[in-house]
């Protein structure tokens, strides 16, 4: 586009703001309000890619996973109504895990709005409670300024979902129009600026006298791209780091200093680390209840460090000490400096202590009859040497996976961590594919979550999607039943759950399928799979009453998790159906 | 407890309904919010005053609230000293023989009849609350016909020049345009 005046309509202002902002690849669904603009998008086709997805939940976690792994912002689009109320489940999921997303809507003519049209809903409205900010663009003069914010209040700050919503009349009405190029400015919004140099001398302080301090690495850590401050500041005080579900892939899992996970279903020496410690660095996370358990219990004796971008998160779980509203980066770039080298021996000697029988309690070292979701995780693992881009869904095999496969670079996992919205692994990783052509993706989700967005697998053989669906079948709502086993007596409320022959389905969505249930055949049989080109699908058997430990049953201390019960590791591997834990 | 906040927003519409969801969320309701034209053009200053047990989540209305794009600034002066006063409209019948009296309470209070019928009268007072209980107790003896209330509206006294915010401060930083209110009108 020139800088000259030239006559646009709304449709085609929408496509060339999303060209200036860097948009390759939209995800959306055409419908009536949108119409327009979707006509307009035949000028555009050499510029921008539109994938269209079976479902607009669908698009929404598709333009997820593509922010996720890109770090830039990812773009859904719908039409009014029923299309955009589809959208909030992905606007909520991007919400909860600061991703950067803008989803725009068509609406019914502004002339209509507030009738009940057909197909009107007030989606504005409806989305406040999942985005970071919703517009709705009455007038055509505002549409390329409104377009503009919304993608700076996206990636800004805490990134987040915004929804655009434009009236097919907006749409279709034309102007004479040149791009906005002076400064935004927007009066309500601050993202914050720079330390002062207090707070990073209290910062170093508090380090440099710390006995036994601990990292809590969290997304804020990727979402920053921090990790090489941070694994600054955790090598050179030796303080060992542990990481919340989406902060796994900042720090490198093979570092001694990383510990792993913490949390409800955490490793048990991180949690013990952090209920022992004199210090925690929060570094980007948000201390939620499934890290903290009982928060009148949680590291009692230490004193509190936090760092976040969001104010809002500062102080709302956990009362800290000395709390830094900045950008993690820039915060630890001030910091480093000043941190003095200390090996602290004493206290990581006390914290491999706290490995002490958990390796023989490990699922992978029990004999089973059956195939293990563990198991099969490990070898995904092995088999893609640990260098793929894993997706995974919510469940029994999201946990197994943050427990067994070891990520090494930021941006290697993508799952719903606050919202934990089953579904979102296989439209991501469609999203996620069209940022990381090159490289080997591995979705990994279980029978139940494959089932609530199996109708992405049109997209993916439209698209020709190179990813690798790795569906972990237990015949149960895994995760579900483990509660049910552990808190309700075993009583299995609607979670034994049937499938259809998923070898079939991927053959009817010409895609190649394959069953495992040995652990023997996985490693040859992801041969197989590493050779073809476009998606594949493999269903792994495994046995039905797995159970993922340890855990933290919900609200109770941190430090009081559950192992695995010594007459499951004895009986030679044998797990117990009936097995009851109080 | 009551706690009394400032916002200070842009003018838009559903502005309204992005604050009072937070406090809805927090389980915290409004007891009063007043709404009106600050001295800066385009900016709404809202004094909202809420009644609630919370002793832990209450700083985090505020940064709730600051989050929003809509809101320029929050302050919370539940601990501030400040002047506090409310609006009243009161519409009572009296009795023929009742003018007299009604008279009486008016003159003792701070309020006036700006619109009388023969038996019908509008009240109007200004004061802090108790004030203007206590006025509605003393009319309980006529017929109370309607009461309306604008809700606290909320100013931070003059001796305390760092609790105040100022629109020029907050344009100066961000770069924004502000007209005074007297160009606006002119």
């Amino acid at each position: 586009m020139s800088n000259k005046k030239q006559r646009f309509t709304g449709a085609e202002i929408i496509w060339e703001c999303l060209i200036r902002e860097g948009v390759e690849v939209v995800f959306g669904y055409p419908g009536g309000t949108i119409l327009p603009t979707y006509d307009a998008l035949n000028k555009y086709r050499n510029k921008v890619h539109h994938v269209l997805s079976r479902h607009e939940q669908g698009a929404t976690h598709m333009a997820d996973g593509y922010a996720r792994v890109s770090g830039k912002v990812g773009v859904a689009m719908g039409t009014s109504g029923p299309g955009a109320t589809n959208m909030i489940t992905g606007m909520a999921t991007a919400m909860m895990d600061s991703s950067p997303i803008v989803c725009i809507t068509g609406q019914v003519s502004s002339s209509v709005i507030g009738s009940d049209a057909f197909q009107e809903i007030d989606i504005t409205g409806a989305a406040i409670p999942v985005t970071k900010h919703s517009y709705l663009v009455m007038d055509i003069g505002e549409l390329a300024s409104t377009i503009r914010e919304a993608f700076y209040v996206a990636h800004t700050g805490r990134p987040g979902p915004v929804l655009i919503d434009i009236p097919k009349d907006i749409q279709n009405d034309s102007i004479e129009f040149i791009y906005p190029e002076d400064e935004l400015i927007l009066p309500g919004y601050h993202p914050p600026e720079d330390v002062s140099e207090d707070y990073i001398t209290k910062f170093s302080t508090m380090v440099n006298q710390a006995e036994k301090p601990v990292i809590l690495a969290g997304h804020g850590v990727l979402l920053s791209n921090a990790c090489s401050e941070v694994m600054e500041l955790a090598e050179k005080s030796s303080i060992p780091i542990t990481t919340t579900l989406l902060g796994i892939g900042g720090v490198p899992d093979s570092h001694p200093l990383v510990l792993g996970m913490m949390g409800m279903h955490g490793e048990s020496w991180a949690n013990h680390a952090i209920q022992e410690a004199d210090l925690l660095i929060a570094c980007g996370m948000r201390f939620d209840d499934r890290v903290t358990g009982n928060l009148k219990t949680y590291s009692p004796n230490s004193k509190k460090i936090h760092i976040e971008i969001d104010p809002s998160e500062i102080n709302k779980n956990v009362k800290v000490d000395l709390a830094i509203h900045a950008d993690l980066g820039t915060v630890l770039r001030h910091v480093n400096p000043q941190i003095i080298k200390l090996n602290r021996k004493k206290w990581l000697d006390i914290i491999s202590g706290w490995h002490h029988d958990s390796k023989r309690r490990d699922i992978l070292n029990i004999k089973s009859d059956k195939l293990l979701g563990a198991q099969v995780i490990r070898k995904i693992w092995e088999g893609t040497k640990g260098n793929a881009l894993i997706i995974s869904d919510v469940g029994q095999h999201q946990m197994l996976e943050a427990q067994y496969y070891k990520h090494e670079e930021p941006r290697t996992l993508l799952t719903s961590g606050g919202l934990g919205t089953m579904g979102f692994s296989l439209p991501a990783a469609i999203g996620a594919s069209f940022h990381e052509k090159d490289k080997e993706i591995w979705v990994i989700v279980g029978d139940g979550s494959i089932q609530m967005t199996m109708m992405e697998l049109g997209t993916a053989m439209q698209e020709n999607t190179n990813i690798n669906i790795a569906i972990i079948n237990n015949g149960y709502l895994g995760m579900v039943r483990q509660w049910q086993q552990m808190f309700y007596d075993s009583r299995y409320a609607e979670t034994p759950i049937s499938s259809p022959d998923f070898v079939k389905l991927a053959e009817a969505y010409g895609m190649n399928g394959y069953r495992v249930d040995s652990i023997e055949d996985i490693l040859p049989t992801m041969e197989k799979v590493q050779k073809n080109s476009g998606p594949s699908l493999v269903e792994f058997k495994v046995e039905e009453h797995e159970i993922v430990y340890p855990m933290v049953p919900a609200g109770a201390d941190l430090h009081e998790m559950i192992q695995r019960p010594w007459n499951e590791v004895n009986n030679n591997g044998q797990i117990q159906e009936k097995e009851k834990v109080k | 407890m009551k706690q009394t906040i400032i916002v200070l927003v842009q003018n838009e519409p559903g502005v309204l309904n992005r604050i009072s969801r937070h406090f809805y969320r927090l389980n915290y309701n409004i007891d009063s919010i007043t709404a009106g034209r600050s001295e800066a053009m385009g900016i709404t200053r809202i004094t909202i005053v809420c009644n609630h047990s919370d002793q832990y989540n209450q700083s985090l209305i505020k940064s709730q609230l600051e989050e929003l794009n809509t809101v320029l600034k929050v302050q919370d002066i539940t601990r501030v000293p400040s002047v506090v006063r409310e609006y009243a409209l009161i519409k009572v019948q009296i009795q023929k023989d009742e003018a007299k009296e009604l008279n009486k309470i008016i003159k003792k209070s701070n309020a006036k009849i700006i619109d009388g019928g023969k038996l019908v009268s509008i009240i109007e007072t200004t004061g802090e609350m108790e004030e203007i209980e206590s006025l509605i107790n003393a009319l309980k003896q006529f017929k109370i016909l309607e009461i309306m209330r604008s809700g606290n509206m909320a100013m931070v006294k003059v001796n305390q020049d760092e609790h105040r915010i100022e629109i020029e401060e907050i344009d100066k930083k961000k770069g924004w345009a502000t007209q005074q209110l007297s160009d606006a009108l002119s």
